[in-house]
């Protein structure tokens, strides 16, 4: 057993920072996805994650590898509004905002990257992922990150939940809900910068949505639906790190692939929800279609 | 500006107690969808307001507590902007505006009513007593811990209602309350209703139920773009406003802010107007 789990990370440094670097994004993103799926803006963090590619090459090509983490924050930062923005301000749906942001972004980003070929940039990696490449630099800015996101959420978590469930009452009693939409955004912008290293702008899309699905097939409170995603998020990180080291698989695929199998337990165990007769007999069959009927 | 109240009911002065809303214009993107010149609900009574479809019942409700961002006027609690007393005006959604594969309980929910006292703070054993209390009054005491994915539409009614209770406002708005409820739960939320009522609290509810109007409300105001008619039910409802309102809705290009006819007036049989 220690050969399998302590040896790796006795023997070398940067598999230990790897494996920090693994642990703090599987809590992170576990707490995000939660929020992201009950909000139903799962695809939110698919689309900040795709730009912030652009934010990586450029980045690294003005201020060469300590660029990267910040350039990919600045270009979250400002696609995540942007697309916030977009969504408020013009009948445009989120949805298709999210798709003409990050194509766009994403696009100039591989353009920039095919055009000048920075030597420092392994395409690869930032798609999906290189945990043993984590440098003690990038472990303390995801560190930072990542608890100052843990820390919000905390603080905060009364507003967020009733923000998530019902926004117009939200708005109803005074909370500024477009500055809390930012907000929102740039905790997730935060989050996916702290996870490049690790799974990788492609693959954190299922760390952002996965954990906090399968939570929420085992849960009925938005507390305990996070405690059990982060839980989900922990051992899918510690499995899929492990994985990846013994057997050479890249970090981002072992991680997304232990996360889905947890997912196919959770939906294994969950008692599926049956149609309930009585709910959907309740719902109006046509509530817009009402005619009044005056009694005389 | 001219009185639609009239009659047996006390005209409202400006600084009279209650809710007073003052040529209130609402829409969406700068079109206007509802103009209401003069809506008054006091304390102590049930004011419905009622009206054809896309008439803007809703979205007068919606500019009222700055849900919606009005063009103009203003709408006043007890001689003070509404803006500025957000946490004394509860607002009850409409059931269908809600995520009810939300995960939280039933208590979680009716404990959002505190809320806006208690901000991100630790709640109080009073907070803890209200909510108690809320759950008790509507009926789901005993489904305090049951997730809110496993109530029928008559127990998430309730379960509103009880959350906005637990908010302890001056006024309650309500949106379509008893839309897709049983019997027992209708009469249970105009029971509370009428309580709440009688403790002073202003309670306003959009409803597209006139019989139900009819016997709950002490107060009707009519909008269909505008204030068709106010007043008493016998008199704000009369079959002439009610054909005026319901077939204007059509063409809201004429405005009816006429006076009601009388009750006495024989209407002419009007499609879209069963009688």
């Amino acid at each position: 057993m220690t050969e399998l789990f302590v040896d790796p990370l006795v023997g070398y440094g940067f598999v230990r920072t790897g494996l920090a670097a693994a642990l703090i994004v599987g809590v992170v993103s576990a707490v995000l996805s939660c929020l992201l799926v009950v909000r139903h803006q799962a695809l939110m963090g698919d689309a900040i994650s795709h730009a912030v590619l652009l934010g990586v090459v450029l980045g690294y090509l003005v201020m060469g590898r300590p660029g990267i983490l910040p350039g990919a924050l600045v270009v979250a930062l400002l696609s995540g509004a942007a697309m916030t923005y977009l969504e408020r301000h013009t009948s445009i749906k989120l949805d298709a905002v999210m798709g003409i942001v990050f194509t766009f972004a994403f696009a100039l980003g591989l353009a920039i990257m095919s055009a000048v070929e920075p030597r420092g940039i392994d395409l690869f990696h930032v798609l999906f992922g290189n945990l043993l490449g984590v440098s003690s630099v990038d472990l303390v800015v995801t560190a930072v990150s990542g608890a100052l996101v843990l820390a919000v959420i905390a603080v905060g978590f009364r507003a967020f939940e009733l923000w998530s469930f019902d926004p117009q009452m939200a708005r109803a009693v005074g909370m500024r809900v477009t500055g809390f939409e930012y907000l929102f955004t740039g905790l997730l912008s935060a989050t996916i910068v702290a996870s490049l290293q690790a799974v990788g702008i492609v693959l954190v899309i299922a760390m952002l949505i996965t954990p906090g699905a399968a939570a929420l097939l085992l849960t009925s409170r938005l507390r305990s639906m996070m405690l059990l995603a982060v839980a989900i998020g922990l051992a899918a990180s510690l499995s899929g790190f492990y994985a990846s080291f013994h057997l050479d698989v890249a970090s981002g695929p072992a991680i997304v692939i232990a996360v889905s199998l947890l997912f196919a337990l959770a939906l294994a165990v969950a008692p599926l929800r049956r149609r309930g007769l009585a709910r959907r007999a309740a719902e109006p069959v046509a509530a817009a279609d009402e005619v009044d009927a005056p009694a005389r | 500006m001219t009185s639609l109240d009239g009659g047996p009911q006390p005209a409202s002065v400006h600084e009279a107690p209650g809710l007073a809303v003052r040529d209130l214009g609402v829409g969406y993107g700068g079109a206007e969808v509802v103009r209401c010149p003069r809506l008054d609900a006091e304390p102590g009574r049930i004011t419905a307001i009622v009206g054809p479809n896309g008439g803007g019942k809703s979205t007068l409700l919606k500019g009222i507590i700055g849900l919606l961002t009005p063009s103009r006027g203003t709408a006043l609690l007890d001689g003070r902007p509404v803006a500025e007393q957000l946490r004394a005006v509860a607002f009850m959604p409409q059931r269908a505006a809600l995520d009810w594969d939300f995960p939280a309980q039933v208590r979680d929910v009716v404990a959002m009513g505190r809320y806006p006292h208690r901000g991100l703070r630790r709640r109080t054993r009073e907070d803890h007593e209200i909510i108690a209390r809320s759950l008790e009054e509507v009926g789901l005491a005993d489904l305090a811990t049951h997730p809110i994915r496993h109530l029928s539409g008559g127990q998430q009614q309730r379960l509103l209602l009880a959350r906005a209770l637990a908010q302890q406002g001056r006024a309650v708005l309500l949106d379509e309350p008893l839309d897709g409820v049983d019997l027992t739960s209708e009469q249970l939320i105009l029971d509370l209703l009428g309580r709440a009522a009688q403790r002073g609290t202003v309670i306003v509810l959009v409803h597209h139920d006139l019989t139900t109007v009819r016997q709950v409300a002490h107060h009707v105001v009519v909008i269909s773009g505008t204030v068709v008619a106010a007043g008493p039910p016998s008199r704000a409802l009369s079959p002439g406003v009610i054909e005026q309102a319901y077939t204007g809705a059509s063409s809201r290009s004429q405005p009816h802010a006429s006076p009601a006819p009388e009750a006495s007036e024989p209407a002419a049989r009007t499609p879209g107007v069963p009688r």
